[in-house]
């Protein structure tokens, strides 16, 4: 199951063909490297724009990732628990 | 943005306009002779299901629900092919899908995400074809009459468009091929998951007669177990059996029944443009406890009124039906409507009219409520000039700036950061 979660993190993105992608964050002090982007998708919040990455890490632990286009912040949303 | 109910599109058949005034002239595309008309339909496989598993590997392999918890009072939205042999199905309580296969997993609906990659899928049908009408997330019907040469066949077309979805999305589709939509659909459900029919008129009655009447696109419940009281149980007997015993048993419908089970209808692939207008707009909600407190139900109430009401404006819609839908803990549902002949889009106004058929409704029982819904139909778009009838009172557009101000803040920031205060209790 997911738990849901609205926890700040640090992250490093890559912007290249027209397209945002994380590469790795930090969250709760330890750094993830991201491996994996399984699903991005973007919706509407007024006149900004939010982003959501479905992401798995090197130990294959798979969290959502929201940036908020408008605060410029990261947040981790969702980390998928067994 | 998607298709209408297809009641309508029964009634728009039978009256399908004269040729010249079609939107898609064959005719001229294929040097003066008509065409044979092909129309594809595309069904993804457990669309939302499919999205959870390509987003997660851990679900890969396991039987998937998606949809609310099995602990409170979720709701199947999908459940994964390996999950269906269970008996589990849209719409069945999450409760009653653990209970058929307690090792399921259950995960959330991400709306958002859904909503999004079936944008997608319709910028890959646009690739292949000019006329595209999505009828929900994940269906879709695609005009390709005179495309199949650009791929060599028609068997070519479906495949290059099912590895268009497949290389792009990692997603898996059912796709039919026929000379109508309602065939089109049958076919594509043919073979399931990622199946691919295409079907002339000889393999429509090769394959298509013998399957079950009520897997023709429109035939629910009710109109099936009237056709089986009448000896009709495949869609071949629906296509022999007389048009007049048809007519005389269901009126203009049942001529369009054995028209379609015939594969001789003609609806057409509507794009956006031509979409008819929408007949209704509303919101219903499951509270999460049954409840008789009135100031929650009314709080409630209030909530849908303000997101319907802004929702209508968006589209620039008033309407002048007002419907309150009420349900009870023990499921008995009841709709109570009231008709104006002014058109309203004002949020309190609208939630006065609900006030005053919830109060008289609710006085019908004393038993908790589990289910509120309100709707506004008779829908028509605003008219520019706004201006008063002479014995119209102003009540519908007394709230308007504060309408408008909501709506200001709600457009630059978003639908969540304010609310009306009596709405906040009806919204947790």
């Amino acid at each position: 199951m997911y738990q849901d979660l609205d926890d700040p993190i640090e992250v490093i993105a890559m912007f290249a063909d027209h397209q945002l992608r994380p590469l790795r964050f930090k969250w709760r002090g330890n750094v993830h490297r991201i491996t994996r982007v399984t699903g991005s998708w973007k919706k509407p919040e007024g006149e900004s724009i939010v982003r959501f990455f479905a992401v798995v890490d090197e130990q294959t632990n798979v969290f959502q990732l929201t940036y908020n286009e408008r605060l410029t912040d990261w947040i981790l949303s969702k980390v998928w628990v067994e | 943005m998607f298709g209408r109910n297809w009641k309508d599109r029964v009634e728009a058949f039978v009256e399908y306009p004269e040729e010249e005034d079609a939107p898609f002239r064959t005719e001229e595309k294929n040097g003066g002779l008509p065409a044979r008309r092909r129309i594809m339909h595309v069904d993804m496989d457990a669309f939302f299901a499919a999205l959870e598993e390509v987003k997660n590997p851990h679900l890969a392999g396991k039987p998937l629900v998606v949809g609310g918890a099995p602990d409170g009072r979720g709701v199947v939205s999908t459940a994964s092919y390996a999950t269906r042999k269970y008996g589990i199905h849209s719409g069945m309580s999450a409760r009653d899908a653990l209970r058929l296969c307690p090792q399921a997993v259950f995960v959330g609906a991400e709306l958002q995400q859904y909503t999004y990659v079936s944008a997608e899928l319709i910028s890959i049908y646009h690739r292949f074809s000019p006329r595209v009408e999505a009828t929900s997330v994940d269906e879709a019907f695609l005009d390709v009459t005179g495309c199949a040469h650009l791929y060599g066949s028609e068997e070519d077309l479906g495949w290059a468009l099912k590895k268009e979805i497949r290389d792009r999305l990692s997603l898996t589709c059912s796709v039919g091929i026929a000379p109508t939509k309602v065939m089109a659909k049958v076919a594509s459900s043919v073979f399931k998951p990622d199946g691919l029919t295409v079907l002339d008129e000889e393999g429509i009655k090769r394959v298509v007669y013998p399957l079950a009447v009520d897997k023709l696109y429109g035939v629910g419940p009710a109109t099936l177990k009237i056709l089986e009281e009448m000896g009709i149980k495949t869609i071949g007997d629906l296509a022999s059996f007389p048009i007049e015993r048809l007519k005389q048993r269901f009126g203009k419908c049942g001529e369009a029944l054995g028209v379609i089970a015939r594969g001789e209808e003609d609806s057409p692939v509507l794009i956006e443009a031509e979409l008819p207008l929408d007949k209704s707009m509303g919101h219903e909600t499951t509270l999460p406890h049954d409840t008789a407190d009135p100031d929650y139900q009314k709080a409630t109430l209030h909530y849908l009124c303000d997101k319907v009401a802004r929702r209508m404006r968006r589209h620039n819609y008033e309407g002048r039906t007002v419907t309150l839908k009420l349900r009870w803990s023990d499921f008995t549902t009841i709709t109570r409507a009231i008709t104006f002949s002014q058109h309203t889009d004002d949020t309190l106004h609208l939630y006065k009219i609900v006030l005053g058929l919830w109060t008289a409704a609710a006085r019908e029982s004393t038993k908790k409520v589990r289910l509120l819904g309100v709707s506004v139909s008779h829908l028509r778009e605003k008219s520019i000039d706004p201006q008063l009838g002479l014995f119209e009172t102003s009540v519908g557009r007394r709230h308007r700036p504060t309408d408008e101000l909501l709506d200001t803040i709600r457009n630059k920031y978003g639908e969540s950061v304010i609310q009306r205060a009596y709405s906040h209790l009806g919204n947790e």
